[in-house]
């Protein structure tokens, strides 16, 4: 592949700033995320500080005056061999802008009056700041991130100079940046104090999607589903919270979808839901079965021995889950019948964790997780045993299920698939008997979101 | 304008490198066209002087182009680039210029000697004496770049034997290429 001739970061690249705190002095370099390949490029600040100048309007020789003006140019061959790796890699594209890199059109129908569906759950956050450590993209709009830069202008010096705190959030664009994390967490998040709680020094201007998190909003074209991804310790510590004890998904006068904020991203649902590789049903045929469903883990899920079992034998009789008046009979799957997944599932961690381990920080919650998960995978692996669930686990296991089908969350692909894969990241869950880091459950889903670039 | 000859090849690299160790700016790329040869002009430290570094692909050699408000300031900008970047001096031009008239190696000397005098060397009787000389060599390739040399000389003692190439040479090409080099001089007393 040449390198274009004006170049322009790929809009599947998420380029993130990363700074490390090492015994007193401070480095930082940039992860440039390639969002189709999970592969990453890391670059000094200096050369990102020239990758984002090519912002398709130059060609190399406009390049190195607009460098040299910044005061960023060393050797010019310096810069072609980088934009000639970046090239390789295909991460550059050519001029301003491709076909389908525009927003997608806003649907014109009225959907303000839509109303909202919220899975009944009490949150009660823990002041942790996990969910604000573990991803590698915590999105803000232009207006949330000079919010941001000025609620607090000394985090970084960001009111300064506003490329040390945020860069787009991929590609070139301006309209939305990533923000800079330190040992992983984000920028805004606090020190711990003595009690390990650390604050969000943004909190009254933090985004809308730290302000939902960790809810989910699908437009299934009779309600927006408002249901919770079990990614965060304290969802798992809210499960069966009475409502006194914690706050709901969306703020109890949120109705409607005309009364959710401005610019938020409510996915909607697809016309046609994959039952299999050979079976499709229409949306509204799948409304049906999911309502049943749901209905039969309410009076039936106290049954539920294994939610993992549950899971295969919802797949296996995919084409009729939720035409019945009860839950299918659970059988316990075979260890073969899963083990290419979770082989792959083990592979995709291991290199997750060994990525880590070669370039963040040792006190970065996102790589513990993800070691954790390698781990518990190539354990799993090696006992060629599925694990029987812990009585402490089973309710959040079960209450996992139960979320995923209330806020779609299984029908984006093919649904028999994505249960399959369900239970094995419930079965690796149960591989890890180190809980300081949160419910297993909640640290797999979220390793395995940002395997599956889900996030 | 003074202009000082690079000596050798010389790589971006190396140029990157003087031009980090001058403090020069780069501001501006004029990349080769049809009728002139690709160009990098920087500012110098104390943004005063202007420096062209020129890829003469006609002369086949690199020369720098200095200009500054005053004699005083050019002196001190030619002197720190030719402490930095290899430059090829006066007494060796004229010493290329002396070049034995056999074998590719004197040949190549020679063609340098002709574009390096051609460009920052004024005019002597000894030196046109050379140019005249490789004006009438036996070799194609060094009367070609004579010619383009002259041209760039414009040293009005060259006229004549300019002239006498255009009518007489063998080749019809060096012919007109002598026809064309003449233009040069118009205007000249
Ligand atoms: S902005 Fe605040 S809430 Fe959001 S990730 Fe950063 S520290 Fe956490």
């Amino acid at each position: 592949m040449s390198t274009p001739l004006r170049p322009r970061l790929a809009p599947w690249v998420r380029p993130r700033l990363h700074h490390f705190r090492e015994s007193g002095s401070h480095a930082s370099h940039v992860v440039l995320h390639d969002a189709r390949t999970h592969e990453s490029v890391h670059l000094e600040t200096r050369l990102f500080s020239i990758v984002a100048l090519a912002d398709g309007t130059r060609d190399f020789d406009a390049l190195t005056l607009a460098a040299e003006r910044d005061g960023l140019l060393q050797r010019r061959s310096e810069l072609r061999a980088l934009l000639d790796q970046l090239s390789a890699r295909g991460l550059l594209v050519d001029g301003i802008a491709n076909p389908g890199e525009s927003p997608v059109p806003p649907d014109p129908a009225d959907q303000s009056q839509r109303p909202l569906d919220v899975l009944p759950i009490h949150l009660a956050c823990d002041g942790r700041g996990g969910c604000c450590r573990q991803y590698p993209s915590i999105a803000f709009s232009d207006a949330e991130a000079t919010r941001a830069r000025v609620h607090a202008p000394a985090v970084l010096d960001g009111l300064a100079d506003r490329r040390r705190v945020f860069l787009p959030l991929s590609g070139n664009t301006r309209e939305a940046h990533g923000v800079a994390f330190v040992d992983g967490a984000c920028a805004y998040l606090a020190d711990a104090d003595a009690e390990g709680a650390r604050a969000c020094v943004i909190h009254p201007v933090r985004p809308l999607g730290c302000q939902l998190y960790p809810a989910t909003l699908v437009d299934d074209g009779e309600a927006i589903r408002v249901s919770v991804k079990v990614e965060c310790d304290c969802v798992a510590r809210s499960v069966g919270l009475p409502p006194e004890k914690g706050e709901p998904l969306v703020a109890r006068e949120v109705k409607h979808r005309g009364d959710l904020p401005a610019g938020l991203d409510v996915v909607t649902l697809p016309a046609r839901i994959t039952l299999d590789e050979t079976t499709e049903i229409s949306r509204a045929e799948w409304l049906l079965r999911r309502a049943r469903l749901l209905d039969l883990l309410v009076t039936d899920g106290a049954r539920i021995d294994d939610v993992a079992a549950m899971a295969c034998t919802f797949a296996d009789a995919v084409r009729s889950l939720g035409t019945r008046p009860q839950l299918p009979k659970s059988a316990a799957p075979s260890f073969a019948s899963l083990e290419s997944s979770i082989n792959a599932l083990a592979a995709r961690t291991q290199a997750m964790s060994e990525a880590a381990i070669a370039w963040r920080s040792p006190r970065d919650r996102a790589r513990r997780l993800r070691l954790l998960c390698a781990e518990a995978a190539a354990r799993l692996l090696g006992t060629k045993k599925l694990p029987p669930p812990r009585d402490h686990q089973r309710a959040l296991e079960v209450f996992h299920l139960r979320a995923a089908l209330y806020g779609h969350q299984l029908v984006f692909g093919t649904l028999a698939t994505e249960l399959r894969a369900l239970a094995v990241r419930v079965y690796v869950a149960r591989m890890i008997d180190d809980e300081s880091e949160g419910a297993p459950l909640t640290l797999v889903e979220a390793t395995m979101r940002i395997a599956d670039g889900r996030d | 304008m003074t202009r000082a000859v690079l000596d050798g090849p010389i790589t971006d690299d190396r140029l990157d490198d003087a031009r980090l160790a001058l403090g020069w700016q780069l501001v501006n790329v004029l990349p080769k066209t049809r009728t002139s040869p690709s160009q990098l002009h920087f500012l110098s430290r104390d943004r005063r002087s202007l420096v062209a570094v020129v890829d003469d692909p006609q002369l086949d050699l690199t020369y720098l182009a200095a200009s500054s408000p005053t004699p005083e300031l050019l002196r001190a900008e030619l002197s720190a680039i030719r402490s930095t970047l290899p430059t090829l001096e006066l007494a060796v031009i004229d010493a290329l210029l002396g070049s034995s008239r056999a074998g590719p190696p004197a040949i190549e000397s020679l063609a340098r000697g002709l574009g390096a005098a051609a460009l920052v060397a004024d005019e002597s009787p000894a030196r046109s004496a050379r140019f005249v000389a490789a004006l009438q060599h036996e070799s194609r390739e060094i009367r070609v770049r004579a010619l383009v040399a002259s041209a760039y000389a414009r040293w009005p003692s060259l006229r004549p034997a300019i002239g006498e190439v255009a009518r007489t040479d063998v080749d019809l090409t060096v012919r007109s290429l002598a026809e064309n080099a003449l233009t040069a001089f118009a205007g000249l007393p």
